[in-house]
């Protein structure tokens, strides 16, 4: 159970060093905060630096599932956990066809018994409410290119805080040729 | 006095009695005198003072004893002297008072009087102040024993430090001049030095560690001297650079100790003024090199440099530019002062010589050359070079083999990354860079390539050429390759050979041209070194290797989209086509086939979507073979390395998500691949795998490529038949149910015609019933429990449907009924 107030950080398909270097470095100042209570990682953490790195950052509360290319992790498959009134679960995507699909995501989020499904793997971030659920990608936050060879992948983050009923997200994206992350906040109610 | 000769050796205790007994001495001797000075008797004042001044004679106080002992005598000797200088009371002449202390029986109260008298002589006036001086400190020679001698010193130089030839002072002109000032003080740092260094051999030698940091504590006894001849007002640069510091310096480089030599090297610095320094650098700096070999010469060069680099930072232009070429100087004298090290160091010491301590000279001085002529990029070369050409003589010397200590390796590391930071690549260019590394062993050039590695990674520097991939990874080979002298266990310690290996990983991502044909000669000049590093590395490296080169497909697609706009002129054809970067991607992980079929499965397929989308922009043909070709090799690596059915569901997974946004694929093709793929789905080890496999394939009539509502039916028809035969043998699995209605409403949802809400209403009627049914049995109820949640959150979601604000989609589902 996270605390009022604390945020939970949405984040994943890193791929480094395979596909990028690193995360930009204007992401590395916004997430050395201690304002993250809660960190939930979609996966393809690419090496163990990272997974130490997301370890650091909120303790405990660290949650990463096996992205399609952890072949080298045993990170578990999904995973669910509470954040304030809401069941949130995640999961990479990849066990989803097809992929990135939201009739097919809301099934999974169903079977899970979750109010919020987080996924990675289609490397887009993307806020959808289907069926009274919500589906939330918070992309690659290295822009690394996806399992379908697209390579116009803009770094993203999310970071998400609940209040009783209702969960504010703030996606943080750098756009090309930009130094500087732009924010986008959205409200979900139930 | 019995033991006069001895060295003072009792404890704690009897060191506190006799600082007691003296203090007594001295308090009564000191009232008498104060008596008799008040009754101006001078002299019963003399013979109290002497005796008073015969406690110093002792040779059983510790130093530190010793010095509060002299303290007390010397503030009770104040008033002697204002008696001495108050001829009203007196009544004698200079000349007569002067020659009358002179009796005194012993030699010590002799000249402690002596130079109370002549303070007040000189400020008489009644003779040459150059001569008293003179005269004086001839006399003190007459006291050789170390401590009471160094001591005496310290009091001549408190007596008279007011009372010199000064420029400027009342006694100048017949009194002599800055040069008798001079003289006086010089001789007496001269005396007092000699005095403090013999202290060490006073005493037997199995105390000598304990007598010298005594005699460390003693040594502002000396350096008071030099802090005396930095006040004069007659030290000008003039007289400080012709007259002063030669002698100084002779006098320092004269006496053979190590202490007195490092504290009083040091202590120069510190005591004149830095525009001294700088005039006068020559000078200190060839004396620097006549220093003893076991002279520290680190602290002494970095107090410098950090002196005039200071002071440089702050002096205006003109000054700057009147110092001269300080770096030529100093590199000049460098080699000189850094190859004392080489010599032998005194007796006694046998072996190899360290090489830390001038490697740590060198690099103070990078960093003040760096500091100070950021734009000298050669400067940085030349202390490379001395650094080399000092490993050099230090490798020839006879019997030491060239072993390096960790220490003097760090400081190698040190000099190297200092430039590396600041220039990154650039010091490749280097002509000494790859000279110096030369000299570490195989960990330590490992570092030095990792620190390389971080500089340019960490401060994103391009690399930008052939040249630039060539030289960097010719350097950093420690990484890439086993070498003649790698150690076998490199590689056992798999954590730290990971870290190492995604570092050097990195460096992929740095390779940026505009020029896509640039860009490959890179990648593929890459590809030849992380070849030579077998499998080991292979797996980590052929990986960026691959995506870059992947990344170089779209670039190549813009490039030629934009030739056709602007024309060959304007946009150059690529020499490379997207062809042969199809071909190298190939080449690339057909090598990880074997070694990984994990990563190569994934890398076949998302190769080939990339070929598809290329055959789709171009529509001609010519991609849609290597697109197939991929997808075949996916397959191939599939059945013959993949063997673990996890691993095959996950396998088949990714295939089918795949072949799901193919588009471009020949019909017949695109049909062999799901064919093949379907059946391996129904093939797999356990039967509530192949349902769910089986499903997921149902998706290949149903995307980019295909739209069969027909065979959808058919192959989930499959699914159901294998769902009953599974929960049948086995109740557990009734979720398995949910999982297939799931599936059905999915269907039902993308309109896919031949799934119609009869099929729904019949599987929600299945779900109940065998949930129901499982629910009943101890040994299914905990899944039946999950089922049953599953159940009702697919419920709430086929309600929602039934009552979406969407007019369309809640007559879809109208009919259905949710009881």
């Amino acid at each position: 159970m996270t605390e009022f107030g604390r945020l939970v950080l949405l984040i994943g398909d890193y791929h480094t060093p395979q596909r990028k270097a690193d995360v930009p470095s204007c992401f590395k100042e916004l997430l050395n905060t201690d304002k993250i209570g809660m960190v939930l990682c979609t996966g393809n953490v690419g090496s163990q630096s990272v997974a130490e790195q997301l370890r650091t950052i909120a303790g405990e509360d660290c949650h990463i599932v096996c992205g399609d290319a952890d072949h080298d992790f045993s990170f578990p498959e999904s995973c669910v956990t509470n954040v304030g009134d809401f069941k949130v679960g995640v999961v990479h995507g990849h066990q989803i066809v097809p992929w990135g699909d939201a009739n097919s995501l809301v099934k999974f989020a169903g079977r899970l018994g979750v109010d919020i499904l987080v996924t990675g793997h289609t490397h887009r971030s993307s806020i959808v409410e289907l069926g009274g659920k919500f589906l939330i990608n918070p992309g690659s936050v290295t822009g690394a290119c996806n399992a379908v060879g697209e390579f116009d992948v803009t770094p993203s983050f999310m970071l998400m805080a609940v209040q009783e009923k209702s969960v504010v997200l703030y996606t943080y994206e750098l756009k090309e040729g930009q130094t500087e992350p732009e924010v986008k906040m959205n409200e979900l109610k139930r | 006095m019995a033991a006069a000769q001895g060295y003072p050796a009792g404890g704690a205790d009897d060191q506190e009695r006799l600082l007691d007994e003296a203090t007594a001495v001295v308090k009564e001797q000191a009232f008498y005198m104060k008596k008799a000075i008040d009754s101006d008797n001078v002299r019963e004042a003399l013979k109290n003072a002497s005796n008073m001044i015969c406690e110093l004679r002792t040779s059983l106080l510790l130093p530190k004893n010793y010095f509060e002992l002299y303290m007390q005598v010397f503030s009770e000797m104040q008033h002697l002297s204002g008696f001495f200088a108050d001829k009203n009371r007196h009544k004698k002449k200079m000349i007569d008072l002067y020659e009358s202390v002179q009796h005194a029986g012993n030699i010590l109260p002799r000249l402690y009087l002596l130079a109370t008298v002549a303070a007040a002589y000189i400020k008489s006036l009644e003779a040459p102040a150059k001569e008293i001086l003179k005269d004086v400190n001839e006399l003190c020679k007459g006291v050789q024993h170390p401590l009471r001698g160094l001591f005496l010193r310290y009091y001549l130089s408190q007596m008279l430090k007011d009372k010199l030839p000064d420029t400027g002072s009342g006694f100048e002109g017949e009194g002599g001049d800055i040069n008798d000032a001079f003289e006086f003080i010089f001789t007496n740092f001269n005396e007092s030095n000699r005095l403090w260094v013999r202290i060490q051999h006073q005493g037997p030698a199995r105390e000598k560690d304990r007598r010298e940091r005594e005699r460390h504590d003693l040594r502002v006894l000396v350096g008071a001297n030099l802090v005396r001849l930095s006040q004069l007002d007659g030290m000008t640069m003039e007289f400080y650079a012709e007259t002063a510091l030669p002698k100084i310096l002779d006098h320092i480089v004269s006496v053979k100790d190590t202490m007195s030599q490092q504290y009083l090297l040091e202590s120069m610095i510190q005591v004149f003024p830095d525009e001294f320094h700088i005039r006068t650098l020559e000078q200190m700096l060839s004396a620097y090199a006549r220093a003893l070999p076991s002279v520290d010469m680190k602290p002494i060069m970095v107090t410098l440099m950090n002196r005039l680099a200071n002071f440089l930072a702050e002096a205006d232009k003109e000054k700057v530019q009147s110092a001269g070429d300080i770096f030529t100087l100093f590199r000049s004298h460098l080699q000189g002062i850094l190859e004392r090290a080489l010599q032998p160091q005194g007796t006694g010491t046998v072996g190899v010589p360290d090489m830390a301590p001038p490697l740590e000279v060198l690099a103070a001085f990078m960093q003040f050359t760096v500091s100070l002529y950021p734009d000298q990029v050669h400067y940085v070369d030349i202390i490379l070079g001395s650094a080399a050409e000092l490993m050099q003589k230090f490798r020839a010397l006879p019997g030491c083999g060239g072993a390096l200590s960790d220490k003097a390796a760090d400081q190698i590391g040190e000099l190297l990354a200092g430039p590396m930071k600041t220039l990154g690549l650039g010091v490749l260019k280097m002509e000494h860079f790859a000279a110096l590394v030369s000299f570490l062993n195989f960990e330590a050039r490992k570092q030095v390539s990792l620190s390389m590695v971080t500089a340019i990674v960490e401060d994103n520097r391009s690399l930008s050429s052939v040249e630039d991939v060539k030289a960097l990874f010719t350097f950093i080979s420690p990484l890439l390759k086993d070498e003649e002298d790698t150690p076998l266990e490199e590689g056992k310690d798999k954590v730290r050979f990971a870290e190492d290996q995604q570092k050097v990983c990195k460096l992929v991502h740095q390779v940026r041209h505009e020029d896509t044909d640039v860009e490959y000669q890179m990648l593929t000049e890459m590809r030849g070194f992380f070849g030579q590093g077998g499998p080991q590395r292979l797996v980590f490296t052929l990986q960026p290797v691959f995506f870059a080169a992947l990344g170089l497909v779209p670039k190549i697609q813009a490039r030629e989209k934009r030739r056709e706009q602007e024309g060959d002129e304007a946009v150059p054809p690529p020499a490379i086509s997207m062809k042969k970067v199809f071909q190298f991607l190939h080449r690339t992980n057909s090598a990880l086939m074997q070694s990984s079929p994990d990563i190569a499965l994934q890398l076949w397929l998302t190769a080939s979507v990339t070929a598809d989308q290329v055959e789709r922009a171009t529509g001609e043909g010519n991609f849609e073979p290597i697109a197939y070709e991929f997808l075949t090799q996916a397959l191939v690596l599939f059945e013959e390395e993949i063997s673990d059915s996890s691993k095959q569901y996950k396998g088949i997974h990714s295939i089918v998500g795949t072949l799901c946004k193919v588009a471009a694929l020949d019909p017949e093709n695109f049909d062999n691949v799901s064919q093949k793929i379907t059946r391996h789905a129904a093939k797999l080890l356990k039967k509530p795998m192949q349902c769910r496999a089986v499903s997921a394939c149902s998706q290949l009539f149903w995307c980019d490529a295909r739209r069969e509502p027909k065979r959808v039916r058919e192959c989930l028809e499959r699914c159901v038949k294998t769902c009953e035969a599974v929960v049948q043998s086995d109740s557990g699995q009734v979720g398995l149910w949910v999982e297939m209605l799931d599936r059905y409403i999915y269907y039902f949802e993308v309109d896919c015609d031949e799934v119609t809400i009869t099929f729904l209403q019949s599987l929600l009627q299945i779900c109940v019933e065998h949930i129901d049914f499982a629910m009943k049995d101890p040994q299914s109820e905990q899944e039946a429990k999950k089922a049953k949640a599953h159940l009702q959150a697919t419920m709430t979601y086929l309600k929602k449907m039934k009552e979406s604000p969407d007019a369309g989609l809640a007559a879809r589902f109208a009919e259905l009924t949710l009881s």
